[in-house]
């Protein structure tokens, strides 16, 4: 079906790329707030990232490579968005994370540390992480995405993880550390 | 102790808790920008015949509007409605009021307000250059220490309150040249020496905001030697090598042959006048103009069709060609007046761009060239006085 659909696309069927377009917005803007934070950078990314699609889609040989495909137009849109980002200075708002713990408590005590830590990780950290924890992409998908190595892509996932574990470690002990030898 | 595995759990975890956004606003603006934009040449020239949308005008919009995000000029892209977005705030060409505008007591001027000030001239549209942001907190002087700080010493002063409609963006609006907003703004500034480029308001409700007007009927304009800073020149002369293509280059030196003078007010005027002249044509529909890799100015020039934006990058693109600093800028035209509660009703479909010239001693002056629509006159410059 999606075959189908990427394939009349190439053909320029418009009608055919809204229905690829409108299945994957949802997960694109999601990523690209995760990647970036800040939600008017994000949905520029993501604009970028379908126009970008539709206008290069005759030259995607194989449709089977849509979502691939796709996700890296969308790191190339938020990369984009960063470098404009850096130009413009330090202004950007950044908006707090979103997750939320659901039906698990031990997150409701994660979130801060995971969205302190993640904001100190590097931008392509933070779309390797998006790319393989949220969207479920493979170590090479990421490579693809990423446009790096696969061994490239592993590392950028294992330090990201790192880093965030010591977060988690961290702020585990901060309570210890706090109190040190005022309270008793 | 947190092993590797349990932490990839616990973020994995975090990630996929993450609620959905909302993406319904950027797909559709999205999926209307790419309905006029050209797909790549595809791998079989079958395709090509099929598929390929031709540069067009409105293709390039569709392009500027991914550049800078911001935009979009009246009535823009045909057949249907919708347009592009000033981030994320659909831009529509509808009847929806997109802001109101409260004027003074005893103001009864309507004027152009100006939303982004583009210097960088793409062959395929405009945007905003290399920039640099500073916050200025309410009620202090928004242009001090920049490029564009021209004094306010003998200039017309005007104050209005801009109350969102359908226009929610941040970005401010202002006649002319803003001095003063009533809340906290970032300007956002380019060139080496600061020019406005725009400014954005913290939160998105209503603003007051003070402005300073070019002066009307000043002989300065018709200043015959002009001499401008090196960073106005370097900023707001360049241009792409392939803008300027030969049906351009004619235009350009039909101008110059036919101008009241060498000066750069003779020369924009003249300018006005020639792409206000029938041989022009305002028209949206420009999907049958097959402009191939043409710059936008050189595909008006050739065509001799478009809209605001194909008016203004023309203009624009021969006045720089001149060395005559120009800039394309987008907002809305003066709309609706109730004289009764003194305010201004402003359409979404008012949404303009048009081209401000750089006047040494005056700072800059906004002239429009799209050809009257209706029986509404384009022309915002100053009339001179003198010779």
């Amino acid at each position: 079906m999606q075959r189908d659909l990427v394939e009349a696309a190439r053909r320029g069927d418009h009608e055919a790329f809204e229905a690829l377009a409108a299945a994957a917005a949802t997960r694109l803007l999601t990523a690209a707030r995760l990647v970036l934070r800040d939600p008017h950078q994000a949905e520029d990314a993501v604009q970028d990232a379908l126009l970008r699609a539709w206008q290069s889609l005759p030259l995607l040989r194989d449709p089977e490579r849509w979502d691939a495909w796709l996700h890296r137009l969308l790191v190339r849109a938020c990369a984009d968005q960063g470098r404009h980002r850096r130009r413009h200075g330090a202004e950007v708002r950044m908006i707090g994370f979103e997750p939320v713990a659901g039906d698990h408590a031990g997150q409701i005590g994660d979130h801060d540390q995971l969205d302190r830590g993640f904001q100190r990780l590097k931008p392509d950290q933070r779309a390797a992480l998006v790319l393989h924890f949220y969207l479920g992409l493979t170590v090479p998908e990421v490579a693809e995405a990423l446009g790096v190595p696969v061994g490239t892509a592993k590392s950028k996932i294992h330090y990201g993880v790192e880093a965030l574990r010591a977060a988690l470690e961290a702020d585990g002990r901060t309570p210890l550390a706090t109190v040190g030898g005022v309270a008793r | 102790m947190i092993t590797h595995g349990d932490a990839e759990q616990r973020i994995a975890s975090w990630l996929q808790a993450t609620p959905d956004a909302d993406a319904q606003r950027v797909l559709a603006d999205a999926l209307e920008l790419s309905r006029h934009a050209p797909q790549a040449r595809g791998l079989r020239s079958r395709l090509r015949a099929t598929t390929m949308v031709p540069l067009t005008a409105a293709a390039a919009l569709a392009i500027v509007g991914v550049l800078v995000g911001v935009g979009f000029p009246r009535t823009a892209v045909p057949p249907v409605s919708g347009i592009g977005s000033i981030r994320g705030t659909s831009w529509v060409d509808s009847g929806d009021v997109a802001v109101t505008v409260e004027h003074a007591a005893g103001d009864n001027g309507r004027y152009y307000l100006r939303a982004v000030a583009y210097d960088r001239i793409e062959p395929d549209g405009y945007r905003i250059g290399d920039s640099r942001t500073a916050v200025r907190p309410a009620g202090t002087s928004l242009l001090q220490g920049t490029a564009d700080d021209v004094g306010a010493g003998d200039l017309q002063r005007v104050t209005l309150t801009i109350v969102p409609g359908s226009f929610t963006s941040p970005i401010v609006l202002s006649p002319a040249t803003p001095v003063l907003v009533d809340r906290s703004v970032r300007l956002t500034a380019v060139g080496q020496d600061g020019y406005f480029a725009q400014l954005e308001r913290d939160g998105h409700g209503p603003y007051t905001v003070t402005a300073v007007l070019p002066p009307v009927g000043v002989p300065i304009l018709r200043s015959p030697d002009p001499t401008y800073p090196l960073d106005l020149v370097t900023t707001y002369t360049a241009l792409p090598p392939q803008a300027v293509g030969p049906n351009l280059a004619r235009l350009r030196d039909e101008v110059v042959r036919t101008a009241a003078s060498g000066g750069p007010y003779d020369l924009a005027n003249r300018i006005v006048e020639i792409l206000q002249s029938p041989r022009f044509t305002y028209e949206t529909d420009l999907h049958d103009v097959d402009c191939g890799s043409m710059s936008v100015a050189e595909c008006f020039a050739t065509s001799h069709r478009g809209f605001c934006v194909q008016y203004a990058v023309t203009m624009a693109v021969i006045l720089r060609d001149l060395r005559i600093p120009a800039r394309i800028v987008e907002g809305f035209l003066p709309g609706r007046s109730d004289t009764a509660s003194n305010t201004e009703t402003i359409l979404s479909r008012d949404a303009h761009a048009w081209v401000e010239v750089y006047f040494t001693g005056v700072g800059w002056v906004a002239f429009d060239p799209t050809s009257a629509v209706g029986s509404q006159s384009r022309s915002v410059a100053p009339a001179p006085t003198g010779p």
